[in-house]
């Protein structure tokens, strides 16, 4: 045996166990390197995995109204938690749970069967019924589990709908106040982190850590409810009459800006909306519609004239002679033939569109336009709620005089509805701008503590003290002497306007036969406690005018409101024109030759219905001139074309 | 030199007595997910494949290994024999046909063959005699052991066991290299295999799709987890993932027996047999784990000496197949564990549950018993065969 070969051998062996040497090193090096440089990250990845075991859900915050009635509330529904693990015949529990929430089996047998420690079945078996509850719980099925869950439940319906929206399977809010405020509502998730291994033996190393959930907060709102009722029943009461096309209301304090009401037709009821068009409830009309406001839109102009004192209401006289020619055209007077010689005040209470074109002319373009955006028309409100509109108006640098008169009486601007009561609130309530608000305060659940409270936020100073008692004068005349007389309250001193509106086709023309009818009124009118505003769109068998349509809804908001709030009866307000009980007998109106658009903002206290088709008033019933009591029902006869 | 009463190296069977209790304690924690009748199932199994490893350990311990010379073509080719049965019958198990079903236990013949392969390249370096092989002489001796690895390994690769195909083929380039073969073409074989890896490396940056040929797409997912187990979470990454999230976990001193998060939840594959290395990382540790590094260490640099020590040439050479067999697949499977290597199927020795591994391994420490008994018996030269000692 020669020693070189064998030395080599040698000498090789030791190399291979360098090598073997450098190797281990290399992997004590690297187990060093997971364990202890990137350990930390990993420790945090594998607990992520295993510290949600359990969830604890919040209760979500209930939602007040200002006297702290529940209008958003929980209820218990509990949801199904399956076991795979523990589930001994899969076919026959899939079967069985199938049949209860009526789903497929193989859905069903696909969710327990899944590799992991536990399955939602999503999302039929998410707040299940009490029906599908107790089925459940007589099957006790072996790896089936319901866990503790709950629901919202609106006590109220479809009341507020809009405005409280609704939340979704997880209790997530999805719409209205539920979307706008989610965030402080929903709480936050508790947790039960516990470890086990497959066996369910414990691990006793890592403790078990119990985070408790936050319970969301509760909110409390400026909504009345009793208000909010009355709204509701005359809304529905407007829509049994009249089959409008949709109609709103809102009602606001005018010292804060605070939400008293606020409804729209069509609404939902808040539990089902799943199973509305979303159109319905994405479109809280109060906020998110935007049209022309006709003659509402005059207090703007009023109020803008009276502050710049370019007109006094009681010396000022204009002639109405049923139109007024402006750069070239002519803009007509609502009622053909005008109204003649009328006072300035004479011209709000007959809404008379001449005398208001000279108002904005008065005012001029720079001054009215100011006013308007003072008002805080062109901008969004800022209300606490998702989708408000922006309203839309001419371009400054677009208008000219016929665009100034038209703006002047309401015609060519687009506008909220909220946007209307916030500016007539500011003109009525001594000049301040308020934002409109629902959230009130935010209360603490388990102590009842007031966590925030929100103050009324004012904008800015549109007018004076003085202006604003103007307007409310001239305002409460029009309800009791002028067009707004069927918004009149005997004891609470309402003022208020009417408007009507037409709307804009798809074509971008006015549609014909097709108003929006309003009226915006507040009460009382020495130290107005609510501004409310009814709308209702495209009103069928009936007049489509304000006055007849929307005064006498807002009349009964305002009276059994402000009777709910226990506001005090007023006296000495401007009487109405007739002493009560004698009622005056009315002349019946000679309508005939008129056009069915120039009844529009025809005043009567006389109901009038219509016979045939057409635009052209051919003959009434009774004839002009003869005497009947009021509200007496009279009818007029249409025809395509005029006789 | 003092003649040695101690005829059993107590060191060497020390550190295998540590890898049983290793073991145990490894394969009932990380088996815990799997039968949830009987949480002993495994463990009763492993202690019966100690004892049964502990026997045939004594048997080739207490035989003459120089007998081997002669039986050893006949054990390679009864492995072989087996490899191309089970290619036809074996069992089939998570894609692969590594297996052959004896009733009471699965036998998987690339083991035994493993150890009768080391046998039998000893055998044949053996024969070459003890002289220095000019090149040219080699050349011979390297075409035959080339052909003799060859078949099995392609029959290995064909089950498909990548890792052990790997490791059949480095265990063969180990032997030769530290056989009497020329440098030159020791060099020769080097620059083949660092060439052979490239290669794949090369293919696998400019024609991946040249590769899906090779290679089965769960042998290339394996290793796209293994470079990118972000990306590739689903599969084999995730696999690792969870096994190092659960070693990370672990820290200086682990979270405990029976505590790991990681293993004990089921998210760790395979925990006591592939993985059972994230069991004890993660229960036990830096601190447990690089004793059990530390072990398989000593373990080595005792059978080095042992073969530093050995008789003969054909000792010698036993010696150094077995430790490419055991370094090998320690650090393969490690290697995987902590995101060294890519992952194969190779089991941790000694440490993971199964039959037919352990025997083998066990065996093949029987056989360093044998070549060191035998040498201190015999004590033919007053030292042993590589003593400095001149003259």
């Amino acid at each position: 045996m020669k020693r070189v070969s064998t030395v080599t051998v040698k000498k090789r062996i030791v190399a291979v166990f360098l090598f073997g040497l450098l190797i281990f090193s290399i992997i004590d090096i690297r187990l060093g390197y997971v364990q202890f440089v990137i350990g930390d990250k990993l420790v945090g990845q594998a607990n992520e995995l295993w510290t949600r075991d359990i969830v604890f859900e919040p209760e979500r915050g209930q939602i007040l109204d200002t006297d702290g009635e529940v209008l958003a509330d929980n209820v218990t529904a509990p949801s199904i938690v399956a076991v795979p693990r523990q589930i001994s015949d899969p076919e026959k529990t899939a079967e069985n749970l199938a049949s209860i929430l009526d789903v497929s089996v193989d859905k069903v047998l696909a969710d327990i069967t899944k590799n992991a420690s536990s399955v939602n079945l999503r999302p039929e078996g998410i707040k299940i019924s009490e029906k599908q509850e107790l089925a459940i719980r007589t099957l006790n099925m072996d790896g089936i589990y319901l866990a503790k869950d709950s629901k919202r439940h609106y006590p109220n319906g479809e009341d507020l709908s809009h405005v409280l929206g609704f939340a979704g399977i997880d209790n997530q809010g999805l719409m209205g106040l539920e979307l706008y405020y989610d965030e402080m509502l929903k709480g936050k998730e508790g947790s039960l982190s516990f470890y086990s291994d497959a066996k369910g033996r414990r691990l006793d190393s890592l403790a078990d850590v119990y985070t408790p959930p936050e319970d969301g907060l509760n909110l409390k709102t400026t909504i009345n409810s009793k208000v909010q009722t009355i709204i509701e029943r005359e809304l529905d009461l407007a829509v049994s009459k009249y089959s409008p096309d949709g109609a709103l209301a809102i009602a606001v304090n005018p010292k804060t800006g605070g939400i008293l009401g606020m409804s729209s037709r069509p609404n939902f009821h808040p539990e089902n909306y799943q199973e509305v068009d979303s159109n319905i409830f994405d479109r809280n009309l109060p906020i998110w519609s935007t049209y022309e406001p006709g003659s509402t839109f005059k207090i703007i102009t009023l109020a803008a004239a009276l502050e710049e004192a370019v007109v006094d209401l009681e010396k000022d006289h204009y002639n109405d002679d049923g139109s007024i020619n402006v750069d070239g055209s002519e803009l007509h007077c609502w009622k053909s033939g005008g109204h003649g010689q009328q006072t300035y005040l004479e011209v709000v209470q007959n809404s008379c569109n001449p005398g208001f074109v000279t108002l904005g002319q008065k005012l001029g373009k720079e001054k009215l336009f100011s006013y308007i955006d003072q008002f805080g028309f062109g901008e969004k409100t800022g209300v606490d709620l998702q989708g408000e509109g922006n309203g839309i108006l001419f371009a400054e640098d677009r208008v000219g005089p016929v665009e100034l008169a038209t703006t002047a009486f309401g015609q060519g601007v687009s506008v909220t509805p909220i946007q209307q009561v916030m500016a007539v609130a500011a003109s009525i309530n001594g000049g301040y701008l308020y934002e409109p608000y629902l959230a009130e305060s935010w209360i603490d659940p388990k102590t009842n503590d007031v966590v925030d409270d929100h103050e009324p936020k004012v904008k800015r100073k549109v007018i004076s003290e003085e202006t604003s008692k103007e307007v409310r004068y001239a305002l409460e005349s029009v309800v009791a002497q002028g067009t707004g007389r069927p918004a009149y309250v005997d004891g609470y001193r309402v003022g208020g306007k009417t408007g009507t509106a037409q709307k804009v086709g798809p074509n971008g023309r006015y549609m014909e036969n097709n108003y929006v009818v309003s009226f915006i009124g507040f009460a009382p009118a020495d130290d107005p406690e609510i501004v409310v505003y009814v709308a209702v769109d495209n009103p069928k068998n009936t007049v489509q005018f304000g006055g007849v349509v929307a005064a006498p809804i807002v009349g009964s908001i305002i009276g059994d409101s402000l009777q709910a709030m226990e506001v005090e009866p007023r006296t000495g307000g401007i009487d109405k024109e007739y002493q009560w009980p004698e009622e005056p007998k009315v002349e019946v109106p000679d309508l005939i030759g008129l056009t069915k658009e120039e009844l529009t903002e025809y005043m009567t206290n006389l109901s009038i219905e219509t016979s045939g088709e057409g635009d052209y008033i051919i003959d009434q019933a009774p004839s002009p001139g003869t005497k009947v009591e009021q509200g007496s029902k009279m009818r007029i006869y249409l025809n395509e074309k005029d006789r | 030199m003092k003649s040695t009463k101690h005829v059993i190296d107590y060191t060497l069977l020390f550190i295998i007595i540590c890898f049983f209790l290793y073991s145990l304690i490894a394969v009932y924690s990380g088996s815990g997910q799997y039968e949830s009748a009987d949480s002993f199932y495994f463990l009763k199994r492993q202690v019966f494949w100690y004892i049964l490893g502990f026997a045939v350990l004594a048997a080739f311990a207490l035989f003459d290994y120089d007998l081997l010379k002669r039986w050893s073509f006949y054990l390679y080719l009864f492995s072989v024999l087996l490899l191309i049965y089970v290619h036809f019958f074996g069992v089939l198990k998570n894609g692969s046909q590594r297996w052959i079903n004896l009733g009471f236990f699965e036998l998987q013949p690339s083991e035994f063959l493993k150890f009768s392969l080391v046998l039998y390249i000893a055998t044949i370096l053996n024969n070459v005699g003890s002289n220095r092989l000019s090149f040219k002489k080699s050349i011979p001796v390297i075409l035959k052991i080339g052909m003799v690895t060859l078949i099995p390994f392609v029959l290995i690769l064909l089950q498909p066991d990548l890792g052990s195909a790997i490791m059949v083929a480095m265990t063969a380039t180990t032997m030769v290299f530290v056989s009497v073969i020329s440098s030159k073409m020791v060099l020769l074989i080097l620059i083949g295999v660092v060439a052979a890896v490239c290669l794949i490396a090369v293919l696998y940056l400019i024609a991946p799709e040249l590769l899906m040929q090779i290679f089965k797409p769960h042998q290339l997912s394996r290793i796209y987890g293994w470079l990118d187990p972000e990306q590739f979470p689903s599969n084999s990454g995730y696999q690792l993932k969870q096994a190092r999230m659960g070693i990370g976990s672990g820290q200086l001193t682990g979270s405990g027996y029976n505590q790991g998060v990681q293993v004990q939840s089921g998210k760790v594959p395979e925990a006591h047999t592939d993985f059972i290395f994230a069991v004890i990382g993660e229960e036990f540790g830096f601190i447990g784990a690089s004793i059990l590094v530390f072990l398989y260490f000593f373990l080595i640099y005792r059978i080095v000496l042992a073969t530093l020590n050995a008789k003969n040439l054909f000792g010698a050479y036993i010696g150094i197949g077995i430790i490419a067999l055991i370094a090998f697949q320690v650090f393969q499977n490690i290697g995987m564990t902590i995101g060294l290597m890519p992952i194969t199927g190779l089991a941790l020795p000694y440490l993971s549950y199964g039959g037919s591994a352990l025997l083998t391994n066990m065996a093949a420490i029987g056989l360093v018993f044998s070549v060191q008994v035998r040498t201190r018996k015999n004590n033919l030269f007053d030292k042993g065969l590589f003593s400095n000692n001149s003259n």
